[in-house]
């Protein structure tokens, strides 16, 4: 059974160029521009693992952790940001929330691959 | 979404955000500070190289990367947006989207960066002093570490041991054993597993199902370094304790390179270990933690510190590193530290601090002046020694802390060749920047000051002086033009040269110019060094049209003010067709100076003793002679003079037959001048206190200073006198610089 | 999402079926000490388990040692692949009371 992986992010091309890399892994693909629309598209499939950039318009990913964390059917599931160097209190505030890896933007598929198996293998 | 259809979807992104970068460049050329248009800006930057980087396009992300950075540092108050900071920013957007559209016509895989648009974008760089490659990430920046560095380990096959503790909420908080146990068997062979099941009691501790109580001890054999193997780990670093500890054919390998370490390379015993791959950054970091809260966690009762652990017993009992490995990074360190004894060390101090440093010596030179004032008085042979030694103290405390601040002015004269370079290219122009005395030292403070009007200055050279390729091979000239700055010392001062082999300044134009603007009549006879001078005079640029380069708002004349604003002076040579040559002297520092008294009337001033070449006692009848023309025959040389007491129109003390004068004889760069005193009072130190803007126009003054006996003494500037007594001895026009 | 049920068929097997994750953990712990009650034999079929995780193994571990400690005798006499896969990455097919090759009794869908 193939794993799958949700990936929030408001680039519309960064989420397709991940979803592609992803599913050529052999995950499942579950995209979202944002915490919000994350959250609606939550609704009880199971989901390995939450790829998430932490800049979001509507609902930003340190606020889509928290809500995420609450949801029964979730609450488990790890969360993987997306962060960049310069922001290391953005950091601190996604780890607070229950966020537990971390992947710096830019970053390449390749990386974004290694980083997502060491969570989950296809 | 296929790959290319992304492509497209980011290429309009990248339009998108590149229009919103232009319209918040636009306000922010309005209001330079608007916090939200300088987000934009970062915002744009930071999402183009984000994306950008999904899709391997490196140049777009390298060059955002920087622009990215610089915003940071604009919006962190780091670096101030100037105007043609942002006009490069302007530049930086349009070069953007030629980046992304060259990779967007590119062939698969290629980024279609070809020359032309990497040295556009690295001119850019340049010019937002971004041209260093900074670290792009972390990822980026161990993997260049790691390639970087043969001080790792070869390969070895062997077997490391990996224990492996998960904590209670480990699956809570979304972690999988198992999956960073199917990734490490991914890097080599799980030779044996072991997990343990950890529950003790079940009614002191009733299992809960969602708590997580296992461990694992694993055998792994793998070539890999213990950076990789750790990195297995990234995630689950703070739900689990993790030990790894390598093979004994390794253990011996890291013995042997702990042994040959260069002795510049060690560091505390922590970096070394980690240096030869020994121990992960990760190991050392809470081995050191766990160190800082023993050591806080200690009696404080005890008067005597209680004794810290040892950073490599700790990291032994963490069971990250063996013990003979300690060991051996103790000897390495130990020899390294005994070598190193006698090189200099340096510490970096708070500009602050010295200059808070540097105040209370001033303060201090002052007192000891008071005392030694008040010792003359009560004429106590005793307390006059002690005086004197405290006396040779003061200076040598004072010397020491001024010379702190010293730094050679090579620094920021090396800044000049980008500027050379950025703007020769944009004329077209071939310019060779030689830079000579780069070793020469002077106050950091003035060094900063001078950055604007040396930019200025060498802008001009480039912009105005030297003439494009063509015009050089007309006039018989080398292709390359030439642009030399120098900088060596001179009696206390520094003097900076810059000159160019350019097309001179026109004297008849800058004439014509001024008369244009009302500056001189035509009757006025000027020399030829007195028209040259014209265009430091406010609203004078003998250029047509004002380039990009220069001659935006800042002349000339702000060049002179800040100069002057700094206790310098410039002066001007040009012959037309065979270049310019300005030369700036300035003082070493803006503190504190060895000055020489002398009394005038019934005032007092302070000439700047590096500039007092010698004193000679004269006839008062014998300069009365030749009161008309204020020169004087000294031992043959004819020397202009100043009776000070004229020029700042004191009373004379005495009848003027039965007065006895001394001439002061100072130089200043090449001219040479008396100043005619009523008395030689001698040397003292000068603590130099600026005088406020109602003395910001009279002439020949440098500053005031506090005697002490707390009169107020002038401090004469020489260049400014020199400059008075050479206008002939016409009195009127003395009169008038004054005004 | 489907639960691990635990169900008794006729010849008193303790079956599992679906997910035996974290999400199912307290519930099929719940379900798995009821069944143990008065039980002296423990046949565990786990062949129609779709996904097993770090608690889902855990639990079998807490089963096993819980068997050990009240007399029952404990075996795993089915599992599914995911379940061998498991099994076979931490080398603990022996200790699980399986000496011959993982069988697959139903492959997961």
């Amino acid at each position: 059974m193939a794993k799958t992986i949700m990936v929030i992010d408001d680039s519309a091309s960064l989420r397709s160029v991940v979803g592609i890399a992803l599913k050529g892994a052999g995950y499942d693909v579950i995209e979202a521009c944002d915490g919000r629309d994350a959250l609606n598209k939550l609704t009880g499939q199971k989901v390995h693992l939450i790829v998430s950039d932490v800049n979001m318009p509507n609902m930003d990913g340190i606020t889509f952790v928290k809500e995420a964390k609450k949801l029964p059917n979730y609450k488990f599931t790890p969360i993987m940001m997306l962060t960049t160097e310069s922001q290391p209190e953005k950091k601190a505030a996604a780890r607070e929330a229950g966020a537990k890896a971390w992947l710096v933007k830019p970053f390449q598929p390749p990386m974004l691959l290694d980083a997502v198996s060491k969570l989950v293998l296809p | 979404m296929s790959l290319d259809s992304a492509r497209q979807a980011f290429l309009s992104e990248v339009a998108e955000l590149l229009q919103s970068m232009e319209d918040a460049l636009l306000t922010l050329e309005d209001q330079p500070g608007d916090p939200e248009s300088l987000n934009e800006v970062f915002r744009a930057m930071h999402t183009i190289k984000g994306t950008g980087g999904v899709f391997g396009y490196d140049p777009v992300v390298d060059f955002t990367h920087r622009v990215e950075t610089l915003m940071d540092d604009v919006r962190s108050g780091k670096t101030s947006l100037t105007k043609p900071l942002i006009a490069t920013l302007f530049a930086c957007r349009d070069h953007t989207a030629r980046l992304v559209d060259a990779i967007a016509d590119a062939p698969e895989g290629e980024s279609g960066l070809d020359a032309e648009l990497a040295q556009a974008g690295a001119e850019l760089l340049e010019r937002l002093g971004q041209a260093e490659p900074s670290s792009r990430s972390a990822e980026v920046l161990n993997t260049v570490a790691d390639a970087e560095a043969p001080k790792h380990l070869p390969a070895t096959t062997d077997v490391w041991t990996i224990t492996l503790r998960f904590h209670r909420d480990a699956f809570r908080n979304g972690m999988d054993p198992l999956s960073f146990l199917r990734y490490l068997g991914s890097l080599g062979e799980m030779v044996h597993v072991e997990t343990l099941f950890d529950v003790c009691d079940e009614h002191e501790d009733p299992f809960d199902p969602e708590g997580c109580y296992l461990c694992f001890g694993i055998a792994f054999r793998s070539d890999a370094s213990k950076e990789t193997i750790a990195g297995v780990f990234d995630f689950a670093d703070e739900d689990c304790d993790i030990r790894i500890l390598e093979p004994d054919s390794a253990h011996a390998k890291y013995l042997e390179l702990l042994s040959s370490v260069p002795d510049e390379r060690v560091g505390c015993i922590g970096e070394l270990l980690v240096g030869v791959g020994a121990l992960t950054q990760h190991e050392l970091d809470r081995a050191l933690a766990l160190q800082a809260q023993e050591s806080s966690s200690a009696e404080p009762a005890s008067d005597v510190a209680s004794p810290k652990r040892r950073l490599g017993e700790i990291l032994v009992e963490q069971g990250s590193v063996k013990p003979g490995m300690v060991e051996q990074a103790a000897k390495t360190q130990e020899g390294a530290r005994a070598r190193r004894q006698e090189e200099t060390r340096l510490i970096r101090v708070d500009a602050l601090r010295l200059g808070h440093l540097i105040d209370l010596v001033g303060e201090l030179v002052t007192s000891s002046a008071a005392i030694r004032v008040m010792a003359d008085r009560a004429q106590m042979e005793d307390m006059t020694e002690v005086v004197d030694s405290v006396d040779y103290l003061v200076s040598e405390i004072r010397d020491n802390a001024l010379q702190l601040r010293m730094v050679p002015i090579g620094d920021s004269l090396s800044r000049f060749r980008r500027v050379v370079r950025d703007a020769s290219q944009a004329l077209g122009k071939e310019i060779d920047l030689v830079i000579t005395g780069g070793e020469t030292e002077l106050d950091k403070t003035v060094v900063e000051k001078m950055t604007d009007p040396l930019t200025h200055l060498i802008r001009n050279a480039v912009d105005h002086g030297i003439e494009t390729p063509e015009v050089r091979a007309g006039t018989g000239k080398s292709l390359n033009g030439t642009i030399h700055i120098n900088a060596f010392h001179d009696s206390g001062h520094i003097v900076i040269e810059i000159a160019d082999d350019g097309a001179g300044l026109d004297a008849a134009r800058i004439r014509a110019k001024a008369e244009e603007r009302g500056l001189v009549s035509a009757e006025d006879s000027l020399t030829q060094e007195e028209t040259l001078r014209l265009i430091f005079a406010p609203g004078l640029s003998t250029k047509a049209e004002a380039t990009n380069l220069s001659g935006r708002g800042v002349g000339m004349d702000v060049v002179k003010r800040n100069i002057e604003a700094l206790r310098g002076s410039v002066e001007l040579e040009s012959e037309l067709g065979n270049g310019t040559k300005i030369t700036i002297v300035l003082p070493l520092t803006l503190a504190i100076i060895d000055g020489f008294l002398v009394s005038a009337g019934t005032d007092q001033y302070v000439i700047p003793l590096s500039q007092v070449v010698e004193c000679v006692e004269i006839d008062a009848a014998q300069t009365m002679k030749q009161h008309d023309q204020h020169y004087i025959n000294l031992r043959g040389e004819v020397l202009p003079f100043i009776r000070l007491t004229e020029l700042f129109e004191s009373q004379p003390q005495g009848s003027d037959s039965r007065r006895r004068e001394s001439l002061v004889v100072v130089r200043f760069g090449h001219h040479k001048m008396g100043l005619v005193v009523d008395r030689l009072l001698g040397e003292l130190q000068t603590v130099i206190k600026p005088l406020g803007k109602v003395f910001e126009r009279l002439r020949g003054v440098a500053g005031a200073t506090i005697l002490g006996t707390g009169d107020i003494a002038l401090i004469l500037d020489a260049s400014e006198l020199a400059a008075i007594a050479n206008t002939t001895g016409d009195h009127g026009r003395k009169r008038q610089s004054r005004s | 999402m489907t639960t691990g049920a635990a169900q008794s068929s006729s010849d008193d097997r303790i079956v599992l079926e679906g997910e035996l994750t974290i999400y199912t953990a307290a519930e099929t712990f719940a379900r798995l000490r009821g069944a143990l009650q008065d039980r002296d034999l423990c046949d565990l079929d786990l062949s129609a388990i779709s996904e097993m995780d770090s608690a889902g193994l855990q639990l079998l571990l807490w089963l096993k040692q819980t068997c050990e400690a009240q007399g029952t005798r404990f075996r795993l006499v089915a599992h599914s692949e995911a379940v061998a896969a498991v099994l076979e990455l931490l080398q603990l097919a022996p200790r699980l009371g399986i000496v011959s090759d993982p069988l697959t009794e139903e492959q997961p869908a």
